[in-house]
């Protein structure tokens, strides 16, 4: 999950400021279709696929973290000394379109070293080594999976309350302050950026919000251990997974429907409580940005 | 060198190429999804050949090959690297127990694909993957051998297949009906006793209905005896086959749904049986656990469930909207609802089911039932789970959606239209009916389908209001009163989670879920898709009067 969040973020300052609207009008579609996806689906591949899979190529994946933002980065400085005429030919907002290629091959790569980075990194068995080391215990389905499925889920939410906030700036405060001879970057970080803080928060509180009450993902990419613990790699049960594992079981009016009752009270204020404040904020964003 | 560099990093540029990776990032996630769904979904209906392999310790095995890895490390420390493992599928689970089984590469001693292998699908136990060695007619033998055996059971597999469908529509419509009335006539003699058991015009009634139940109930001795007669018509043939090592089995023609031989197909073959797969899985029943056969009363329980929860989300959202649009005063009041409906968006579906375990199942349910019911308690009818309580769940879940949505079509719709028709001498009322609500019907629209995607893919709150894995009856069906809102049904989001999950035999059961999840996504994505081209249609409509 928090690898979700900036990367929702990012992908949202670039749509909204850099990329051509032609596009922005396909890839916005694309990435609201993801936030429709139903959660049991990403639960299920998350249960069944991802947390075999991530067991298998974990040392990969530890890879992947320094590779792929290192692979976009190198991409960035030899894009800077290739020949304009190279450049001029693509459009605005084409960044990521190179850079598909480019993720996927630092993802293959990764994956292709994985035997040599887990000897590498961790000996020969990072199971072996975690327990050694830190004393962990790694669980097939454990927090790590939970949270890649959630980032899955609440990528497209934040993504697209964001990009509404950003676009929302009005155009020629950024006109304005590229006229002065700002940079793109320094136009974004100075400006765009200070006036969208409260509708990007917003969208993050709406994201934080759907996460702590999504319950499929939970339930099914989880162990559902009742046991709690603060290890990364174990397994774990979320207010909601535990209302929908007990309540079949719980009689009409005993304590334990109680309790569950008191639960859903629980996560309803919590969800509540987020929502509001992250809906006045945004209202209050709009009224400010009408005036203009 | 140095100075261009530190101007490369002033303007900042590395971390708009950042923010293109977040894009191309997210953009990757969504399609590596749907491939991945789509090619194990897609692929499972594709029948590959049977191999027979011959291991290095004299055994042989048969089955379609299910994939390779290297052996990873923790299977075998010791084993140098690089090794690689076959996975089969060998079926036979009656048999061996197992569906899967890994095949070190080193062991293989041969690898072959024999024209004479033939693959059995069975109404239990899985595929078959044997050769034939006899049909039998009950004692007696009818043909020996591989291939004489291979003609003499296809037309028997038609025969059997035939009389497995007598068999099941006797089973379900006659015996059922009978059952049904039964029950009806049952009930009410509980009603007469209920009421007032001493009447003599009341005794009378009941000696009646006692009476037609005994009629009933012979006409339901009848059909089992004809049922009895097909059962053993039915078992009459049996096939006895011999695996890869020898072991025989007998096995009633009957258990048989198709016997192929995959191996001597051409690809036009396989490509027919392809599309036959496909269209089994959409229109039949679930075999086994779920783990096979069909997913059709698990997409009709979706699509009615969607269907009832429409019928009641459309009129409430589109009134709310309307009003608060367009009769209520804009002020804090409307502000404070507007919030409201918004906060009512981001509630976790689990509350919402809870609510309506609650609320529905057990306040109003219940009620009924103490009501209209009373002969048929403590058995509840609208106290439990059911398909009504579940839409009206799911309403409730959805409302939010198309109060946007309507909101927002009605915003669109320019304010030149409506003075007009009000200048024409309109009432309000019919400027609204007129005017206004054709020109927002596509963001009713839009709203109305994002809710019905949303209301198909969620699963939590159906877990609590009457979602069950294998529901005995449809909720339609032919029997009075034709709609039964209290039946339980299946859902295909549920139906993922559960064969995924809670089957026994979760390494068979994969296939089927990535089935039924490519089912739901198309469905999903589909109406997402309309909704999204409606709403441009909609923006691009009144772009240009909106000023």
């Amino acid at each position: 999950m928090l690898v979700a969040v900036p990367l929702a973020i990012l992908g949202a300052i670039y749509t909204s400021m850099f990329m051509h609207p032609d596009l922005r009008a396909k890839i916005k579609p694309t990435i609201e279709i993801m936030a429709a996806l139903p959660t049991v689906i990403l639960g299920f591949l998350a249960g069944l696929w991802l947390a075999p899979m991530l067991e298998r190529i974990f040392p990969a994946l530890v890879a992947m973290t320094v590779a792929v933002p290192v692979s976009v980065a190198v991409t960035a400085i030899i894009w800077q000394y290739l020949p304009a005429a190279i450049i001029r030919r693509l459009r605005p907002g084409m960044e990521s379109f190179v850079l598909i290629p480019v993720i996927i091959g630092a993802v293959w790569i990764c994956l292709g070293l994985n035997q040599s980075i887990e000897s590498f990194l961790f000996g020969s068995d990072y199971k072996a080594w975690f327990a050694t080391h830190w004393g962990l215990r790694y669980d097939q389905r454990n927090a790590l999976v939970v949270g890649f499925a959630m980032g899955f889920a609440i990528v497209p939410i934040i993504f697209s309350i964001s990009e509404e906030a950003l676009s929302n700036v009005p155009r020629h405060l950024i006109a304005g302050s590229l006229a002065l001879g700002a940079t793109r970057w320094q136009t974004l970080v100075k400006l765009v950026l200070v006036s969208a803080s409260p509708g990007i928060f917003s969208a993050l509180m709406i994201g934080f919000g759907r996460a702590i009450g999504e319950t499929m993902i939970v339930l099914m990419a989880t162990g559902n251990t009742p046991i709690m613990d603060w290890s990364l790699f174990n397994g774990f049960r979320t207010l909601s997974a535990n209302i929908a594992v007990e309540i079949p079981e719980a009689p009409h009016g005993g304590t334990l429907y109680r309790v569950l009752f008191l639960a859903a009270v629980l996560l309803f204020v919590f969800t509540f409580l987020i929502n509001t404040v992250a809906e006045v904020i945004r209202q209050r964003l709009r009224t400010k940005y009408s005036q203009y | 060198m140095r100075a261009p560099f530190k101007k490369f990093l002033a303007s900042g540029n590395v971390f708009i190429w950042g923010c293109a990776a977040g894009v191309s990032v997210s953009l990757l996630m969504v399609f590596g999804l749907l491939l991945l769904i789509m090619i194990n979904g897609l692929g499972y209906f594709w029948i590959s050949d049977v191999a027979e392999l011959t291991l290095k310790d004299g055994q042989h095995m048969m089955g379609q090959l299910a994939g390779r890895e290297v052996i990873p490390r923790s299977v075998t420390p010791d084993r140098p690297e690089g090794k690689g493992r076959l996975r089969v599928k060998i079926g036979n689970r009656d048999l061996y127990g197992l569906d899967f089984k890994w095949v070190n590469d080193d062991q293989i001693v041969s690898l072959t694909y024999p024209t004479e292998m033939v693959l059995l699908e069975r109404r239990e136990w899985g595929n078959m993957y044997a050769r034939i060695k006899a049909v039998y007619k009950g004692e007696t033998l009818q043909a020996e051998g591989n291939d004489a055996g291979w003609i003499a059971l296809g037309p028997l597999i038609d025969t059997t297949s035939a009389l497995h469908q007598q068999i099941t529509r006797i089973e379900r419509v006659e015996i059922g009906s009978i059952n049904a009335d039964i029950e009806q006539v049952r009930l009410k003699i509980r009603a007469f006793e209920m009421e007032n058991p001493s009447s003599t015009r009341q005794r009378g009634q009941i000696d009646d209905l006692k009476a037609q139940v005994a009629a009933a109930e012979s006409r339901y001795q009848e059909k089992t005896v004809e049922l009895e007669a097909l059962r053993t018509q039915f078992d009459e043939y049996s096939v006895l086959m011999v695996d890869a090592n020898g072991r025989e089995k007998q096995i009633p023609v009957g258990q048989i749904i198709r016997a192929l031989r995959p191996n001597e197909m051409n690809l036009l073959h396989k490509s027919w049986i392809y599309f036959t797969n496909v269209w089994s899985v959409l229109s039949t029943e679930p075999r086994e656990a779920n783990t096979e056969g069909g997913i059709f009363p698990a997409i009709f329980g979706t699509v009615m469930m969607v269907i009832i929860m429409s019928i009641v989300v459309v009129p409430f959202g589109v009134l709310a909207a309307l009003y608060m649009r367009e009769y209520a005063k804009q002020g804090t009041m409307v502000r404070l609802v507007r919030i409201a409906v918004n906060n009512l968006a981001g509630v976790p579906s689990i509350v919402f089911g809870v609510f309506g375990l609650g609320f529905f199942i057990y306040a109003i349910g219940g009620t009924l039932d103490t009501l209209f019911f009373p002969e048929r308690l403590p058995t509840p009818t609208f106290g439990t789970g059911g398909i009504l309580w579940a839409s009206l769940t799911l309403a409730l879940l959805t409302v939010p959606v198309v109060i946007v949505s309507t909101e927002e079509g009605l915003a669109a719709v320019p304010r030149e239209f409506r003075e007009g028709s009000l200048a024409l001498g309109a009432t309000k009322l019919e400027t609204m009916l007129k005017v206004v609500i054709p020109s927002a019907l596509p963001g009713i629209l839009t709203g109305l389908i994002l809710a019905m995607a949303r209301a198909a893919g969620e699963v939590a709150p159906l877990m609590l209001t009457g979602v069950v894995k294998l529901a005995p009856s449809l909720p339609v069906d032919g029997s009075w009163p034709f709609f039964h809102f209290d039946r339980k049904f299946m859902h295909l989001g549920f139906h993922i989670y559960d064969v995924g999950f809670q089957s026994p035999n979760v390494e068979a059961a994969k296939p089927m879920v990535y089935i039924t999840t490519l089912v739901l996504i198309t469905v999903v994505v589909l109406l997402n898709f309309t909704a999204i081209v409606l709403r441009n249609h909609l923006r691009k409509k009144y772009a240009g009067s909106v000023l």
